[in-house]
């Protein structure tokens, strides 16, 4: 198995194959976003940890950070046995906050159905996999702390049981200000 | 009716975070689902809770919502004729 | 290989395996109508624990837990009991599958720590005196699957030699409400792959099942032969149209094993539209058509996390037994493609099951076992 590539995001730190990209580490998420150049509305729709998903797969996919990059860096995938495996401490913790909002107080009751349906941690993994369009493996694990191991070892897996490719490693968001994703794409 | 359809279609952009766009952006009789603005099925749900949640107005048969749908000027008809508040 | 050494289910509609297969044979269910359950302004039809039962083991234990928490432990112990197993041994690992376990407490607290799943199973995992840390598989409606796909992925890598794996979620204001919203719910019991309808019930069951890494399994023992596990790369909440992701799972399993070879293919059988027309076409493709279908929803409701375990423990007993279980609440095929599903229990002489789910985020697994070896 062999590391191609990897990222991180951190409020405030940006990184791609262990170097620092000072100029995203300052944006916030939509600004990153719109920096990698792709056209995709639907990134607004999802919810934080979906969002942070979204920008991690698209920069391992691409090569890098900028518009560009996919010609010069970006792997030659097979997309239909590309495999999605996350781990996290916090789930969905940040859209379920916002969901039980809608639903506390009964006099103003109004579950919503476009939060609800991000209050599950694998949604995230079904974003990533619907815009790459990845059929392999989407799993979704929740740790009480990382385990680099582990995700190693899940990884070598999926790609054993038939994936050509995986994205996988650490996905956690608790609140607008505190996430942490560690990812890295797999061959 | 103006008023109306410049009031939801604030609201449609607020509640279906379509973050990216403005009031102007959206035109009264354009199609929203399908090849328009590209919404899907869970807007349709979100559609039919701002319904409730500002107009008072229950659609038990999600269904219905196909018609109502269509635009925002049908919406704005819609709920001219059926508001509760 | 891997095998299953015992299971144990806890659900309203019995205490321990053997009193849900008995119930399920009879086509005994505990779904009901419930109004101003959970302070819910609009009543739902489901099938939920005695609050009573769940105060009682609650306040069986001294240190405090969860009703989510209580009734993982409930089963784990009950089961290893009548296994006789002991949990603690550094060769195990537990692995917790849930898609929502204890999110009711934000309700009065959003801060409230107790919500983090990994913090949950270890306070499980813990009450056993097991060192090792846990894994929460939430994976939506496939992770009762996908719980005993990571299974067999951390005993096949020698990490470990057993895993205790429990499947378990309780329902709460804040599930009922999301699936009203998305109107997914049947105001009636569910009739999974019937004509008539109307959507999904939901339910409240936990089961526990101990898997296990061995060199040598006897003809008495089941064997895990195939698992797959593949996304629809379509829509987040609804399945794909072509049924793509489950199709792929049930030719990865067929490569594994031959169709004539399989007892039954127990479906996800939510008895949505979406969701029992999605599988006919993965069957359909799959050239699953005449292989004896069944869905055990119409007994349970959905159980959420401990689906995917129920379902395949029911299963497991339903083969010894030879027997493919009844589909209740289904009595005329609804589907665009034919599925050999009946609302009575059928005969079988085969030894192996496929059991495949579905669910939001576009995910599919599949899994299948084999009583004996492949003699």
């Amino acid at each position: 198995m062999i590391r191609e590539h990897s990222v991180t995001l951190r409020p405030g730190f940006v990184a791609f194959d262990g170097v620092e990209i000072t100029e995203l580490s300052p944006l916030k998420l939509t600004a990153i976003y719109k920096s990698l150049g792709v056209e995709y509305p639907k990134f607004y729709k999802m919810d934080l940890l979906a969002r942070l998903g979204f920008l991690a797969a698209e920069m391992l996919m691409k090569g890098g950070t900028r518009r560009e990059e996919r010609e010069v860096n970006g792997g030659d995938y097979n997309e239909s046995d590309g495999g999605v495996i996350l781990f996290g401490r916090s789930g969905s913790l940040w859209t379920d906050r916002n969901y039980t909002g809608t639903i506390r107080d009964i006099s103003a009751y109004y579950p919503s159905p476009a939060a609800f349906v991000y209050t599950l941690s694998n949604i995230v993994t079904g974003e990533i996999a619907i815009r790459h369009r990845l059929h392999g493996e989407s799993s979704s694990y929740i740790l009480d702390c990382r385990d680099e191991e582990l995700e190693e070892m899940m990884a070598a897996k999926a790609l054993e049981r038939g994936c050509g490719f995986v994205l996988a490693g650490w996905c956690d968001c608790e609140d607008a200000d505190k996430y942490e994703v560690m990812m890295n794409l797999y061959k | 009716m103006e008023e109306l359809i410049k009031t939801l279609k604030e609201q449609i952009i607020e509640a279906l975070n379509l973050e990216e766009m403005s009031v102007t952006d959206i035109e009264d009789d354009a199609a929203l689902f399908g090849t328009g603005l590209g919404l899907d099925s869970i807007d349709a749900l979100e559609l039919i809770v701002l319904l409730e949640r500002e107009y008072g107005i229950k659609l038990s048969n999600p269904a219905q919502g196909k018609e109502i749908f269509k635009s925002v000027r049908s919406i704005a008809e819609y709920v001219s004729a059926n508001r509760k508040k | 290989m891997i095998v299953s050494r015992g299971d144990y289910i806890l659900s309203p509609l019995g205490e321990g395996t053997l009193a849900n297969y008995d119930g399920v044979l009879r086509g005994e269910s505990r779904l009901q109508r419930h109004q101003g359950m959970f302070g819910l302004p609009e009543p739902f039809t489901g099938s939920l624990f005695d609050r009573s039962f769940l105060k009682e083991i609650t306040g069986a234990r001294n240190e405090e837990y969860t009703h989510f928490e209580s009734i993982c432990i409930e089963t784990i112990e009950r089961g290893c009991r009548a296994l006789h197993i002991r949990p603690d041994s550094e060769d195990t690992i537990f692995i917790i599958s849930s898609t929502k376990g204890n999110v009711d407490l934000l309700m009065d607290n959003p801060e409230d720590e107790r919500y983090f799943l990994g913090t949950s199973a270890r306070k499980i995992s813990e009450y056993f005196g097991n060192r090792n840390r846990p894994m929460v598989v939430s994976n939506a409606c496939i992770s009762g699957a996908c719980a005993q796909i990571a299974g067999t992925a951390l005993l096949e890598s020698g990490r470990y030699r057993r895993a205790v794996i429990c499947g378990a979620d309780l329902l709460s204001r804040f599930i009922v409400s999301g699936f009203q919203s998305f109107k997914a719910l049947s105001g009636e019991p569910c009739k999974p792959f019937d004509a008539g309808r109307t959507g999904l019930n939901l339910g409240e069951a936990a089961a526990m099942m101990i898997m296990e890494r061995t060199d040598n399994a006897g003809d008495d023992e089941w064997i895990c032969v195939a698992s797959s596990n593949h996304n629809d790369a379509n829509h987040i909440s609804g399945p794909s149209r072509t049924g793509e992701g489950s199709y792929r799972v049930l030719s990865d399993l067929l490569r594994v094993i031959p169709a004539d070879r399989i007892a039954f293919v127990n479906l996800h059988g939510t008895a949505t539209n979406y969701n029992d027309e999605m599988e006919s076409i993965a069957m359909s493709r799959a050239g699953l058509e005449n292989v004896p279908a069944n869905g055990l929803k119409g007994g349970y409701g959905h159980t959420l996390g401990a689906a995917g375990l129920l379902e395949t423990i029911l299963s497991m007993r339903a083969v010894e037994n030879g027997t493919v279980l009844p589909t209740r609440g289904f009595s005329t095929l609804g589907t665009s493609r034919p599925l050999d599903v009946s609302p009575e229990a059928r005969a079988t002489d085969k030894r192996a099951f496929i059991k495949i789910l579905s669910g939001f985020g576009g995910s599919n697994a599949g899994i299948c076992w084999q009583k004996g070896g492949a003699s």
